[in-house]
């Protein structure tokens, strides 16, 4: 050992000599690891150096330079730079949507002398402007390293959800995960592609009990399958479990694999194939009935049923975003072909696993691209694709999607109805399917603004949303006490606007239209409703009697209107582009039989109808 | 068959029961939750005898509640006081608790170096392990301790591994390495070293080890992309196979490799004359500089071989790397050329498809850097940032679409955005949503500037927002609005006369509503445009003053700032016309006497502020200093920095002054996309072209194919033998992997028809001793006699390992090793080892 220190020393002084060349360079080092849940509650932290804050040390200075980031109860946060809590030190947060956790990374920023091309810069005599660009984009890294962790937990513990509990219950398995994905604080690349390398290195729990549960549900399972032909793909249990009772490595990676995602010889009991297609719609209409000039109102209509007209409805701007899931437990190395109806969207440039082998020539047509995929599935649970149709620009011959009407269900409302006009209504339109039995938790935002033409008004109004016709669900307030009248309740204002003066234009109040959990398709549910302004409110306003609105337009009328009106829903069994499954073969298995399943999902989770 | 499976499962279900509930009993180990509640009983006394128990079980748990301990940040006990508990456990058999201890390690062992050394002994008799995950293991946790006294020894066996036949163990080398680099920071002295193994990392034919190397390579030696020379060619090929995390930063060192030692691409005019003599010029450093309507490019040929191979990125999952793509075709390439690679594209799918904020803000930030240098290439996709009614917490994201969007105008979408922008600021109108309206209102802006029309449309569009009251727009939104009719004005105000008296109007008849920053944003306004038409101030002053007292604290400041304006300017006029000797007439001006009279009120303000600003004027006008008073009231002033910005250079005129609409975004996305200078010189050029026998310095130097002491199908053989094109397998090939994998499956060793892999496979990794080795001889001579020289080698490393001291030898194996690789290459990649010839024809 003195030795080697003396050796040290005295690279150090010629080290000196050479440094003043070096040039500086940026490394960045991944210092702590932290899980939070949506209330910002330390689940799981993982410290890879001795000088890593802990979590309570870290989350005082966080309070006090960036308390903003605590205040987010399970939201969305973004901040591209990082939070920067000293000197060379930044925070990168993720929040997983689907596990409401956060993820927060800590990362140090070294800067090192990098020793650059000595030669060139002796043979010319001058010295190089330093080469800028092309810097590491660490943020970008860090977040998608967050993301991508969050996707390996899931996928090693064959989950949908991660919930708190099970981390604390795998405080180990987790820790060896992260262990894997962050080397020396940097990315572990060959870890992080391929989740398969998790399983052998941190094999599943194998103590007695987990492999009699296994086998007495695995043939469980056979004989319910046998019995009911199976359901929809929405078993989550892994039936791949050692069967060697002691946890010792299962073999190197290096053997028997074919390809890097997939370890040789898996043997699952069950050999089982689903793929989850998922839809999220995302679209924005302009309804521009109102934005007609001269708009007259027919006193006469106040009951009379009109026509849905959609081509009053303009697409501002939509996209749906696909994923397709795979779950695959299936022996050997089988090779799988799906063959996909794309309807003729125009699927984009979609984004495909590695494993997802393309045929012919790479410069070629990429709409075929997703007309047929060809893969040999890594085991378990993994994403095979993701894709985004692009509404605005959608092949006009595209045949499941017909731009006004995204999805089974369809709404249009109007203001201005009624003897007194201050009625509204909204209509949904929900188609009938024979793939889908009934719509899931349909809910419908309604927001009302204040009308423009209004001139000046009163605070402390007490207008009411009074319910006079629904044929489906209940309407409740969003925010605010819950309880009380479920048909009619107070406005609220909105406290954030206290206090400047300026309440009216902002009264973003939200009602929610609630349906029950499932609504029938080929249903056409209905809303009327009527804005009733209190006594002294219309009276001050409109300066006389209620009688008097009819005549007021355009005077000092005050209307509150329904603006906006934005809908979630999801249905099971089509997808909302009309893409489809056409056959998913098997290619060379000497299996002779396997289970295959395909499930459909819709969702729409930002569909918004707007008067112009 | 049914039925008879029945009654067993029944039978095992019920076994099951029974089962659980005595073990649950027993132990309380079945289930997590159960077994995490045993586990937190463990008394920290317990735990230091069940550390020091030789039942694995036992010390399993003991490890697990430490990691647990550890994980869930709770301080009740010292965790450092078990260290040599800890440690002395590494020689456990279970790798699971090894992995267990090197986190503990990780964490602890820079407090107690001593103890931590007792460790290392074991840790390195597993690197002689067969299985490679575990050699893995080992090299990873002796790099992981950060003990300065290490390091050599380190070294000195990350020297032994580097030519391990596993690509996992190569792997980790290049990451080992990194540590090293990293911990020996300060002194340097492995620098020298490192790199000499990088140089063999980066040449491994393992696609994942070249992962590893890149990563090595960009966080150690990031200019040092002469090593690359010998590998560029190679590495395009291989782009595809290369881990998807490795990627994004070998493209980037690929790009800044093209930029430094390609020349630049050339552009050739195609537009004019067909014959022969079309122009060509080289690319210049913003495309919008080309002069010709049409042109073609061409490419080096190393350059598009680079390009080429991008495209086969396309598909990634990664947002990583199709940022970096991006950026490689917008470094390297015209616009035209990158809309067409659909790279554009797939950045906006990877920001529509993804559900990570932060990702999404990231993205959008490269958008608009890119969309301010180059508009063209998002175009096709503004719908997408257009924003939507709900869902806008996440105001961050929204901003940037408004950005993005104000980048992408042009004279045919204008109408559409401008129409669209108007409609948010209606809509958002609310204390929470203000940065959205401000920023639409900037955008607004930005789209005036294509036309007088518009320009025109838009301030009046902004007055009447002003004056409808019921909009009651924000205060800090209409300091924005005014700041932006100001900008308009000021750049060129004899043109819009008219807006500023529409905007006197406003003063006149908004006396409350609007807010008090707003009114005295437009009276500064009105001082500053007095210079210009000084018609129009003295009655708007006279109108001001009756209302002083009701006025906000802003706007009487700004008044009688208005007031000493106009009376310098008068002053100076009078002086003009009246010669300099004259008097000007103080009581009998109107001016001066508003100008008396907002002293007075301001002399009795209740802001002192005020009060001052009123003694300062006036003691500046009492004592005659007029020139005074003109330099410090009349001063020309900047067009504000905001204006500027918007006005601001040229798309990519130069890559210096960069465009407005990049300012404000992150510094490391502005890094990252910063345009790389050329700098290859066309002097270098023709040197290159005089001495014409120089040898290609791109010319493939021979790479390190280790897969031949694989005794198994790999996935590197896998890939490698599966053509260079694309990711895996062309069709035709499928139908060899499946052959391959039915072999594999039927277990027929070594048979003839794979056609994947020559090496019999499924053959344990074992030493064989020479005789052993010769006996298989006949039936492939060359390749066997190459191998012999690296069993040989392997012989001697795995003896160097265990007898550890004979020190120098691995010098001799590597370069026995360059003696084979050579050989290797010759298999492998057929053009590559006489260089020379065929490297001219590559090279242009």
């Amino acid at each position: 050992m003195y030795v080697l220190h003396n050796k040290k020393q005295c690279f150090k002084e010629i080290d000196k000599d050479s440094r003043k060349e070096h040039r500086e360079a940026r490394m960045s080092i991944g210092l702590g690891y932290y899980i939070l849940d949506s209330s910002h509650n330390l689940v799981f932290e993982y410290l890879p150096s001795g000088e890593s804050p802990s979590f309570d040390h870290l989350s005082k200075k966080i309070k006090s330079n960036y308390s903003e980031l605590l205040e987010h109860k399970g939201g969305v946060t973004a901040h591209a730079d990082g939070y920067k809590v000293g000197t060379n030190l930044k925070l990168y947060v993720y929040f997983s949507v689907t596990n409401r956790l956060y993820y927060w990374s800590l990362i140090e920023f070294k800067q090192h002398h990098d020793m650059t091309a000595k030669k060139d810069d002796e043979g010319k005599g001058e010295v190089k402007t330093r080469v800028n660009g092309g810097e590491n984009n660490d943020g970008m890294v860090q977040k998608y390293l967050l993301e991508k962790i969050d996707t390996i937990i899931l996928e090693y513990f064959d989950k949908d959800t991660i919930t708190t509990t099970k981390i604390m219950n795998n405080y180990d398995r987790i820790s060896l995960i992260f262990h894997n994905c962050v080397n020396g604080g940097l990315p572990n690349v060959d870890y992080l592609t391929y989740e398969n390398r998790f399983k052998d290195i941190i094999p599943m729990r194998t103590d007695f009990s987990s492999v009699f549960n296994s086998t007495a549900y695995n043939l469980q399972q056979v004989v319910t399958q046998q019995h009911l032909g199976g359901g929809g793909g929405s078993s989550s249990f892994n039936g791949r479990h050692d069967n060697n009772f002691n946890t010792t490595i299962r073999r190197g990676v290096d053997d028997d694999m074919i390809v890097p995602w997939r370890n040789g010889n898996i043997k699952n009991a069950k050999n089982e194939l689903y793929i989850d297609m998922k839809e999220d719609i995302h679209v924005n209409f302009r309804n521009q009935i109102k934005n007609r000039k001269g708009r007259t109102y027919d006193n006469n209509n106040s009951n009379g049923i009109r026509v849905n007209n959609p081509s009053c409805m303009k697409l501002m701007n939509g996209y749906i975003t696909g994923v397709i899931d795979v779950r695959s437990y299936l022996n050997g190395n089988p090779i799988v072909e799906m063959k996909l109806n794309t309807c003729g969207n125009d699927m984009g440039t979609p984004s495909l696993h590695p494993c997802v082998e393309l045929e012919g020539d790479m410069n070629g047509d990429d709409d075929k691209v997703m007309d047929s995929l060809k893969f040999i599935p890594p085991d378990g649970k993994f994403c095979l694709a993701r894709y985004c149709v692009d509404l605005n620009k959608n092949n006009k011959n595209a045949v499941g999607v017909n731009n006004r009407d995204i999805g089974l269900v369809n709404v249009t409302f109007e203001n201005g109805l009624g003897p007194q006009r201050d009625e509204f209504e909204v209509r949904l339109n929900i188609k009938g399917s024979t793939m889908v039995e009934h719509i899931e938790d349909l809910k419908l935002k309604l927001k009302f603004v204040l009308n423009h033409s209004a001139m000046s008004c009163e605070e402390d109004s007490s207008t009411k949303i009074k319910v006079l016709r629904t044929s489906h669900g209940r309407i409740s307030v969003v925010s605010g006490s819950m309880g009380g009248d479920e048909e009619e309740e107070e406005e609220e204002r909105d406290n954030d606007d206290n206090g400047d003066g300026n309440n009216y234009g902002c009264r973003t109040d939200r009602w929610e239209w609630i349906f029950d959990k499932e609504t029938a398709t080929g249903s056409l549910p209905v809303l009327r409703g009527c804005i009733e302004y209190s006594k002294e409110y219309t009276g001050n306003v409109n300066g006389g009697s209620d009688s008097n609105i009819g005549s007021a337009i355009g005077n000092n009328r005050v209307d509150f209107e329904l603006a906006t009106v934005s809908m979630t829903y999801s249905y099971l069994g089509q997808l909302a582009s009309g893409c489809r499954v056409i056959a998913l073969d098997l290619v060379k298995s000497n299996v002779a039989r396997v289970f295959k399943g395909v499930k459909y999902i819709t969702r729409a989770t930002e569909y918004t109808v707007e008067t112009c | 068959m049914v039925d008879s499976v029945n009654p067993i499962a029944s039978v095992l279900e019920s076994a099951r029961t029974i089962t659980m509930d005595a073990a649950a009993v027993a132990s309380s180990k079945l289930g997590e939750s159960s077994y995490t509640q045993y586990s937190k009983k463990i008394t920290p006394k317990q735990l230091r005898t069940m550390l020091n128990s030789r039942n694995t079980r036992d010390l399993k748990d003991a490890m697990k509640r430490i990691i647990s301990l550890m994980a869930s940040d709770d301080t009740s006990t010292d965790l450092s006081s078990y260290f040599a508990d800890v440690v002395k456990n590494i020689t456990s058999n279970d790798i699971k608790i090894k992995r267990l201890i090197c986190i503990y390690l990780l964490r602890f062992a820079e407090r107690e170096p001593n103890l931590t050394l007792l460790s290392v002994n074991s840790l390195q008799k597993t690197i002689s392990d067969t299985n490679p995950e575990v050699r893995c293991f080992a090299i990873r946790s002796l790099s992981d301790m950060k003990i300065a006294s290490l390091n050599p020894m380190i070294l000195y066996t990350l020297k032994t591994s580097v030519t391990d036949p596993s690509a996992l163990v190569r792997y980790e080398v290049a990451f080992a390495l990194l540590k090293l680099f990293k911990n020996d920071e300060e002194e340097g002295e492995f620098r020298e070293e490192i790199s000499n193994l990088l140089k063999d990392l980066l040449a491994d034919a393992d696609p994942r080890v070249i992962s590893g190397a890149v990563i090595l390579l960009k966080e150690c030696f990031p200019s040092n992309l002469e090593l690359l020379h010998g590998h560029f060619r190679r590495y395009c090929r291989v782009l595809k196979e290369i881990d998807s995390w490795a990627q994004g930063p070998l493209i980037d060192l690929l790009a800044k490799y093209c930029k430094q030692y390609l020349p630049r691409p050339m552009i050739i005019d195609c537009s004019s004359e067909e014959d022969g003599s079309a122009k060509q010029i080289p690319l210049p450093d913003n495309c919008s500089e080309i002069p010709f309507m049409a042109y073609n490019v061409s490419y080096d040929p190393d350059l598009s071989l680079f390009l080429d191979n991008l495209k086969t990125l396309i598909y990634s999952p990664n947002p990583i790397v199709i940022l970096a793509c991006c950026n490689a075709y917008f470094q390297l390439s015209v616009p035209s050329h990158m809309i067409n690679s659909k790279f554009p594209d797939a950045l906006v799918r990877s920001y529509l498809c993804s559900s990570n904020a932060g990702l999404k803000d990231t993205i959008l930030q490269s958008i608009i850097y890119l969309s301010a240098l180059e508009p063209t290439l998002f175009q096709s996709h503004l719908t997408q940032f257009f924003l939507s009614p709900i869902n806008n917490n996440n105001i961050g994201i929204s901003s940037l679409k408004l950005r993005i969007l104000s980048n992408l105008v042009n004279a045919t979408n204008v109408k559409g955005i401008v129409k669209e922008l108007q409609h948010y600021i209606i809509s958002f109108n609310s204390k929470k949503y203000s940065k959205i309206i401000i920023e639409s209102s900037n955008a607004l802006a930005k789209c005036g500037q294509l036309s007088t029309k518009l320009e025109t449309y838009i301030m009046n569009w902004f007055i009447e927002l002003m004056e409808d009251e019921c909009t009651n727009l924000k205060p800090s939104v209409l300091d924005v609005i005014v700041n932006i009719i100001r900008q308009l004005v000021q750049n060129e105000p004899r043109r819009h006369l008219a807006v500023i008296l529409k905007l006197s109007n406003v003063l006149n008849t908004q006396k409350t509503a609007l807010a008090d920053n707003a009114r005295a944003g437009i009276i500064w306004l009105f001082g500053e445009i007095a210079g210009i038409c000084f018609d129009i101030c003295p009655d708007l002053l006279r109108q001001l003053i009756p209302n002083f007292v009701d006025e906000g604290v802003e706007s009487r400041g700004q008044i009688l700032l208005f007031a000493a304006k106009l009376l310098s300017y008068d002053i100076d006029k009078f002086k003009e016309s009246h010669g300099l000797e004259v008097e000007y007439d103080f009581k009998n001006s109107r001016i001066s006497q508003m100008f008396n009279a907002v002293l007075f009120f301001c002399k009795v303000d209740d802001e002192f502020d005020v009060r001052d600003r009123a003694r300062c004027f006036e003691s500046l006008f009492n004592s005659k200093k007029f020139e005074i008073a003109s330099l410090l009231l009349q001063a020309p002033k900047p067009l504000p920095l905001y204006y500027s910005q918007m006005n601001g250079t040229r798309p990519g005129q130069n890559n210096v002054n960069l465009p407005s609409s990049i300012v404000g975004l992150d510094q490391e996305i502005q890094n990252y996309c910063k345009y790389i200078p050329w700098t290859y010189t066309a002097s270098e050029d023709n040197n290159t072209a005089a001495e014409e026998g120089r040898e290609d310095i791109r010319s493939e130097s021979p790479v390190k194919d280790y897969s031949r002491y694989k005794k198994s199908f790999s996935s590197s053989s896998f890939i490698s033998k599966s053509s260079s094109s694309s990711r895996a397998f062309a069709s035709s090939n499928i139908h060899g992997i499946t052959n391959g994998i039915d072999q594999l499956d039927l277990k027929k060793e070594g048979s003839d028809t794979i056609t994947l892999n020559t090496v019999p496979f499924n053959k344990k990794y074992k030493l064989q001793s020479l005789d052993e080795f010769f006996q298989d001889i006949p039936e492939k001579p060359k390749p066997r006699l190459k191998k012999k020289i690296i069993i040989q080698e392997e012989e001697e490393e795995e003896e160097e390992a265990e007898e550890d001291d004979e020190e120098d030898s691995d010098e001799s194996g590597t370069s026995s090793d360059d003696g084979v690789d050579d050989d290797d290459t010759d298999d492998t990649e057929s053009s590559s080892d006489e260089d020379s010839s065929i490297d001219e024809e590559l090279h242009p």
